[in-house]
């Protein structure tokens, strides 16, 4: 008998709303800020078949894409280094990079669930913790060369075994982490989001049986594998190039370019990142996994955001990256900064070439530009800290059609939140003197990317600083014609004694107790020409103090004038038809 | 005709041998020079009680006996066939290149130990010694004491380690050598710990012997250990008490913990602290017996036990060496015979790099460069 169509959807959003419960549970029951409050997580469940593990559901709304898509690599090694020894109850952990992470900080953790018929299904959570050992705090270590110097090294290991959490490999991991107590809390909120998952799976399965469920996660495959495949079929075969390029590696070289070609043929893409730079001595590198997720996370928001996201999609899609690339690179290579850059070059580079074939739905797809993490002691609790100081961070969402930058985070990342600064400060021994958008900063486009962001913190303690700034020379694109966005920087030390702009990256840089951090993080670019945009528009945003009443005329050749302002539109009219767009100029 | 006193000190030296067997096993199969050449190993049998009976290094004493006494508590009752791991520095590794493996022996009769330096752990320098580490995390990667179905069975553990270090092959084979010492221990197990069932009770007559010749009083002296990459300058403060055979050994006073690799483990401090007494004793007669009459003194959080996220890199070398001198000058000052500990707590003669500070005088630079290192002959 057939899989009654109903059912098979009825599974499918029973797994979907599986995950986001579980994203619910870390994000309630996790103690680092970078979950509830940053939710720099994600949550899915995977299946893996005798061949291959897949990607079923994802909590789409709060899930990171960069993520959750290489997981699947995750769970892979899982299986692969456990077998049949994968008992009920286990719960696997990883981070290493090599193991189908992303960067060490990420951990992996999962659960099986057994089939009859020998499948597995896995609920799975990857989150960035705060701090696996590691000579720097953090693992963010620009002066890293080799994948030691970022952070212990987790290969697949078994942290429960039959329902019992090992306590000596609990201790092992809470031995290599300068902030234990909360690494612990993280970890069982982990754990139990595995655990709940299990629970839910082990029901959907007494109520449905094996073969329903086996069938209707094939079946949400084979729908978004057909709605996927049609979408591609109506673009034009042929080769398209992209390109982006990284400032710096933090250890001497420049412009690392990008490359990839995409190929549609049929219902077929071929992602080809041949030619793209070698791979670096510094922490730039992508593995594969990063690699695939921003590949396949832009090719993602070139789709109508009606296809569910799941290994389908894959079928489809074949990335090939050169081993021994900035792409693909060998171990040891160190890799932490690969989730920012050079992901967000990745995107971007796939992006320019799908902007030749859907202009349409092309957007702003680079992340960071500038990385800041803090570490030292909290003197109020005499308690150690180490965070990653997002408000330098985020923003990147440029403009897209129809829709303006929105100022949180692009598409790879796109379920990263700010935390608000009076919950950081909190946390933190900081006080926050700015924290705000800036003005006259947004890449112009007829819709306009987001401004950039200022911060500037006090550090109430003595503490380490680690930065990696980039997007200065190569800076957030802009698309379809749309402007870029304005070039990052940090400040150490900002207004006081020793004061030092970071050209590119430092290193445990002592930021005393009382010295201030400077961050002004460029936003994303524009999408189409802003001689375009609606005058209205344009005046809304100069009402906003986003553009001054000079740069909307500069910019947008829109007139603005009077008490309140309005926009002159005959003198736009004669403006905008006098001369040509001066895009090229982009933000300030 | 031997007299049973006679029967039973050469069976505790027979013993012995079998130690020093397990031990000459463990360094002939391992590749690693620190073990080969350096000497920076040993093997050692513990009662059911922890309590070492016998080792093959004794200058080591004081660092096993520590090693095996936080293996123990961190872990607790161990099966049969299970071994444990660790080079954590806050649970008896004198540093974290250092690697302690412990197994039981049959029937619970006790436990067999092996110790063994590798070359790398991690970390931010191959090797391991980091001049400018501020954390132990700079130095390498901790193995918290984990227990271990026999390690060759345990293949997720076994990758672990493995792609931990810089050296894969080596710490595989270093850790089948110390395995393989382990094995030779366990195979004679019951006849090992009968013929030293005495042997803590010998010593400790002998050391109670050699301490009563001293003047019994209280004597104290400092040093200080410099680290000018990090601008510490750590005090040791050391308090020698004699009084009716028995010595109390007191650190109380000394520094914090200093911010670089200077600090002394509590293992190694142990160590250097009871390596001068040792110095007295016939190796085959060094065993926790000792340690009935001479009581120690580590203050948590100093120099010479500091808190676990600290660096310990170069506490075995320079920092054991200045904590030995001020035991043997204290001695000395008690009427008592001040002896050296061994040579090896100066620096390995080998070439190794390790980034030096900008003082012209930093000790740390480049250490050991001159000609190739020859592999010398073992000593005994």
């Amino acid at each position: 008998m057939g899989l009654d169509p109903i059912t098979a959807q009825v599974v499918r959003e029973y797994l979907d709303a599986l995950a986001i419960e579980m994203s619910t549970i870390v994000e309630r029951c996790a103690m680092h800020p970078l979950f509830n409050e940053v939710h720099d997580y994600s949550t899915g469940v995977f299946y893996y078949d005798h061949e291959q593990t897949h990607l079923i559901a994802m909590s789409l709304a709060t899930a990171v894409p960069n993520h959750i898509i290489a997981s699947s690599l995750s769970v892979d090694a899982a299986v692969a280094t456990f077998g049949s020894e994968l008992e009920d109850g286990d719960v696997v952990l990883l981070n290493d990079p090599y193991f189908g992470g992303t960067h060490n900080a990420d951990w992996t953790l999962m659960t099986p669930v057994f089939l009859t018929t020998g499948d597995i299904i896995f609920p799975t959570v990857r989150a960035h913790m705060a701090d696996s050992g590691g000579p720097v705090p953090s693992g963010y270590n620009p002066s890293a060369r080799e994948v030691w110097q970022e952070a212990f090294r987790l290969t697949p290991l078994k942290l429960a075994a039959r329902g019992e959490v090992r306590a000596d490999v609990m201790r092992l991991l809470l031995r290599n982490t300068r902030i234990p107590t909360t690494l612990e809390g993280d970890v069982r909120a982990i754990m139990g989001a595995c655990l709940v998952g299990r629970a839910k799976v082990r029901a959907l399965i007494d109520k449905y049986g094996d073969e329903v469920v086996r069938d209707s996660m094939d079946a949400a495959m084979d729908y978004t594998e057909r709605r996927f495949r049609a979408e591609i079929e109506s673009w034009p075969d042929g080769t398209y190039r992209g390109e982006a390029r990284l400032d710096h590696d933090s250890a001497g070289g420049r412009d690392l370019p990008i490359r990839c070609a995409v190929t549609v043929a049929g219902s077929e893409v071929t992602i080809d990142f041949a030619g793209s730079a070698a791979q670096s001595p510094g922490n730039v590198n992508s593995p594969y996994g990063n690699t695939a997720s921003a590949a396949y996370a832009a090719l993602c928001t070139a789709m109508p955001p009606d296809i569910p996201v799941n290994s389908g999609l894959f079928r489809a899609v074949h990335v090939q990256a050169p081993r021994g690339s900035v792409v693909n690179p060998i171990a040891p290579a160190p890799v932490m900064l690969a989730t920012a850059h050079v992901n967000g070059e990745i995107g971007t580079a796939v992006m320019r070439a799908l902007e030749q074939v859907v202009p349409d739905t092309c957007a702003a797809i680079a992340n960071a530009g500038t990385l800041l993490s803090l570490a030292g002691v909290d003197e109020r609790h005499d308690e150690y800290f180490v965070t990653v100081e997002l408000g330098a961070f985020a923003t990147n969402a440029g403009g897209a059609k129809g829709v303006d930058g929105w100022g949180g985070w692009p598409t790879p990342s796109s379920a990263i939140r700010f935390s608000t600064i009076e919950m950081l400060e909190l946390q933190f021994p900081f006080t926050y003197h700015r924290f705000e958008y800036t003005t006259d900063t947004a890449a112009p486009g007829r819709w306009r990317g987001v401004p950039a962001f200022a911060s500037e913190l006090e550090c109430m303690s003595d503490q380490q600083a680690n930065v990696f700034v980039a997007c200065v020379r190569n800076r957030p694109p802009g698309w379809v014609g749309g402007g870029e966005g304005a070039a990052s920087w940090v400040r150490l030390n900002a207004g006081g004694e020793g004061e030092q702009l970071v050209e590119e990256a430092v290193t445990n840089a002592r930021v005393p107790k009382g010295g201030r951090i400077a961050t002004f993080k460029g936003g994303g670019g524009g999408w189409g020409d802003p001689w375009t945009r609606d005058p209205q528009l344009v005046l809304g945003d100069v009402l906003d103090d986003v553009y001054t009443v000079a740069f909307a005329r500069d910019a947008f050749g829109v007139v603005i004038s009077g008490t309140p302002p309005a926009v002159d539109l005959a003198a736009t009219e004669r403006l905008r038809s006098s001369r040509p767009s001066p895009v090229e100029g982009s933000a300030r | 005709m031997a007299t049973l006193a006679e029967a039973r000190q050469r069976a505790r030296e027979a013993a012995w041998t079998v130690v020093r067997e397990a031990e000459v096993e463990m360094r002939e199969r391992s590749p690693s020079a620190a073990v080969g050449d350096d000497r920076h190993y040993c093997v050692a049998i513990a009662d059911a009680d922890g309590t070492i009976r016998a080792l093959s290094r004794p200058i080591l004493l004081g660092a096993v006996a520590t090693a095996v006494r936080a293996i123990l508590d961190t872990v607790g009752e161990l099966s049969a066939d299970e071994i444990t791991i660790t080079n954590d520095p806050a649970a008896g590794a004198l540093h974290v290149q250092d690697f302690t493996v412990l197994a039981p022996l049959g029937d619970a009769l006790g436990y067999a130990v092996a110790c063994l330096h590798t070359a790398d752990f991690g970390g931010d320098l191959l090797g391991g010694f980091n001049p400018r580490a501020d954390s132990v995390w700079a130095e390498g990667a901790v193995i918290a004491p984990l227990r271990v179905g026999e390690l060759g069975a345990a293949a997720e553990l076994r990758r672990l380690l493995e792609f931990n270090t810089r050296l894969p092959d080596l710490l595989r084979r270093d850790l089948e050598a110390a395995l393989t010492a382990l094995g030779r221990l366990r195979e004679r197990a019951g006849e090992l710990v009968e013929a030293l069932a005495d042997a803590p009770a010998a010593t400790s007559a002998r050391v109670h012997e050699l301490l009563a010749a001293g003047r019994d009083g209280s004597y104290r002296a400092t040093t200080t250990v410099a680290h000018c990459c990090t601008g510490d300058a750590a005090e040791i403060a050391l308090e020698l008490t004699l009084a009716d055979g028995a010595a109390r050994l007191d650190l109380t006073g000394s520094a914090p913990a200093a911010t670089g690799f200077v600090n002394a483990s509590a293992a190694a401090a142990a160590f250097a602290t009871l390596a001068p007494l040792v110095d007295w004793l016939e190796p085959a007669a060094v065993n926790a017996g000792l340690l009935d009459r001479v009581a120690l003194t580590l203050p948590p959080g100093s120099v010479v036990a500091p808190p676990p996220s600290s660096p310990t890199g170069w506490g075995p070398y320079g920092t054991a060496a200045a904590i030995g001198g001020l035991v043997s000058d204290l001695l000395g000052q008690a009427g008592l015979e001040p002896c050296s500990i061994e040579h090896w707590t100066l620096a390995p003669p080998r070439r190794f790099h390790m980034p030096a500070c900008d003082d012209p005088d930093c000790p740390f630079g480049n250490r050991g460069d001159g000609p190739p290192p020859v592999r010398r002959p073992p000593v005994y």
